[in-house]
């Protein structure tokens, strides 16, 4: 296994302007010690992808490298700079969704390019990634026959005797956020008995979508 | 004398202007140097800043020097800069430590008024999401425990106070606030990327 991974998120879909384009972000990872703060952007002006790419500060969000004078051609510096500064926002809310619902794919050589992420389908496509997250505990598994993706989704243990932690439903239920940018609550239960500890028996959970919006403190 | 880095990777501002001829200046000199701008620095790398990045680990600036438009190799490599500054301090230099200068600003433990409180109310792995946010996102927002009763659930609080501490850690940094002459720039060393500069065990990746 190498133990250097480039991992490529696409960013087409990304909109910001008409001159440049955004393709993609490549970011290294070095296995056991994670992505490093800082990626690059591969882009293309009017049309061209450069052999160059745009360098960003992951942890703070910004681009830490500009086009040079003579790669500008016609582009005004100010437009081409408040361009990277409207720009570095969504970027950075893509690679950040992007690695976080990756996070549980670590175990792979290679993680190529994030086809399916684009802005504005990550909120559509919970169940799927639900499906992805649940791989990494064999002992659940998605229970599509109750679940109403993509406001509730229901997950249940795969064998009543199977060694399971309370913790990896919170585990899940982070990922899972993070990964569609929703917000959700989560219920957990089972059947049990007076003295049964809830947590150690737990049987099924739900992860029901919620719009704090809509709700008001009592 | 102290000794301080700063890596510039290929592309970057010093990487295309040397240093060693015209020492280091701020992206914006003429902004007034107060602690709001300071935190903003380093929380976000405002560009309106009269602070100068530096900092007391060459680790931390190679990884920076690997970081630009390309690759460094052998042939276009990244650098790191060694500066050492000598006291007394020219006059119009200052060297500041962000932890002590954010913590003068912070708020008595025991205020009533003043809140949100610069630390966090999450769990305690939460920095882990404000060292690391690309990947480690979901450690800040956390399981959002709270006390039990009416309300609805919220993020633990992230403050910009606390942004700027643990990241100035993360990154052993120092800040100049001025120029620093040329002739405190001692070496500019090549780095290229290298798997073997990264040290890791065997330990490490399992």
């Amino acid at each position: 296994m190498s133990m250097y991974e480039m991992r490529v998120i696409d960013l087409k879909g990304l909109s910001v302007s008409n001159f440049i384009e955004f393709l993609r972000m490549e970011i290294l990872n070095v296995h056991g010690y994670g992505p490093t703060f800082f990626g690059r952007v591969r882009y293309a002006l009017n049309g061209v992808e450069q052999e160059e790419g745009l360098p960003m500060d992951l942890s703070k969000g910004i681009f830490i490298a500009t086009l040079r004078d003579d790669q500008l051609g016609d582009i005004p510096r100010e437009k081409l700079e408040k361009t990277l500064q409207k720009a570095s926002g969504e970027i950075i809310d893509i690679v950040r969704k992007a690695l976080s619902r990756k996070g549980f794919l670590l175990n792979d050589d290679y993680i190529g390019h994030d086809e399916d992420c684009s802005v504005g389908e990550l909120g559509e496509i919970s169940e799927s990634i639900l499906e992805n997250i649940l791989e990494d505990y064999p002992y659940l598994e998605y229970d599509k026959s109750f679940s109403k993706p993509p406001d509730v989704l229901k997950c249940r243990v795969t064998k009543p005797k199977s060694p399971r932690d309370v913790e990896d439903i919170f585990q899940i239920f982070d990922r899972l956020r993070i990964a569609t940018g929703e917000s959700y609550i989560v219920t957990y239960g089972g059947s049990s008995s007076t003295g049964d500890n809830l947590d150690e028996v737990w049987t099924r959970f739900s992860l029901r979508k919620f719009d704090s919006q809509k709700v008001k403190s009592k | 004398m102290a000794t301080f880095y700063k890596g510039a990777g290929i592309g970057t501002h010093w990487h295309v202007h040397d240093s060693r001829r015209v020492g280091f200046t701020a992206r914006s000199p003429a902004t007034h140097p107060e602690t709001k701008v300071l935190i903003e620095h380093i929380a976000t790398g405002t560009d309106n800043s009269p602070y100068i990045s530096l900092t007391r680990s060459y680790a931390v600036a190679w990884d920076y020097a690997m970081n630009g438009t390309e690759i460094p190799t052998s042939t276009n490599p990244g650098y790191v800069y060694e500066i050492e500054i000598d006291i007394p301090l020219p006059s119009d230099l200052k060297i500041l430590d962000p932890i002590k200068e954010v913590a003068l600003s912070l708020p008595m433990a025991d205020s009533e008024s003043e809140y949100p409180f610069y630390q966090h109310n999450g769990l305690p792995n939460f920095l882990l999401g404000v060292v690391s946010p690309s990947d480690m996102l979901h450690f800040q927002i956390g399981r959002e425990l709270q006390p039990p009763g009416p309300g609805v659930p919220c993020a633990p609080n992230l403050t910009s106070q606390l942004e700027a501490l643990v990241k100035a850690l993360r990154d052993a940094e120092i800040l100049a606030c001025g120029h620093i002459p040329a002739h405190c720039v001692k070496n500019r060393f090549d780095v290229e990327f290298s798997g073997m500069d990264l040290h890791f065990s065997q330990e490490g990746l399992q």
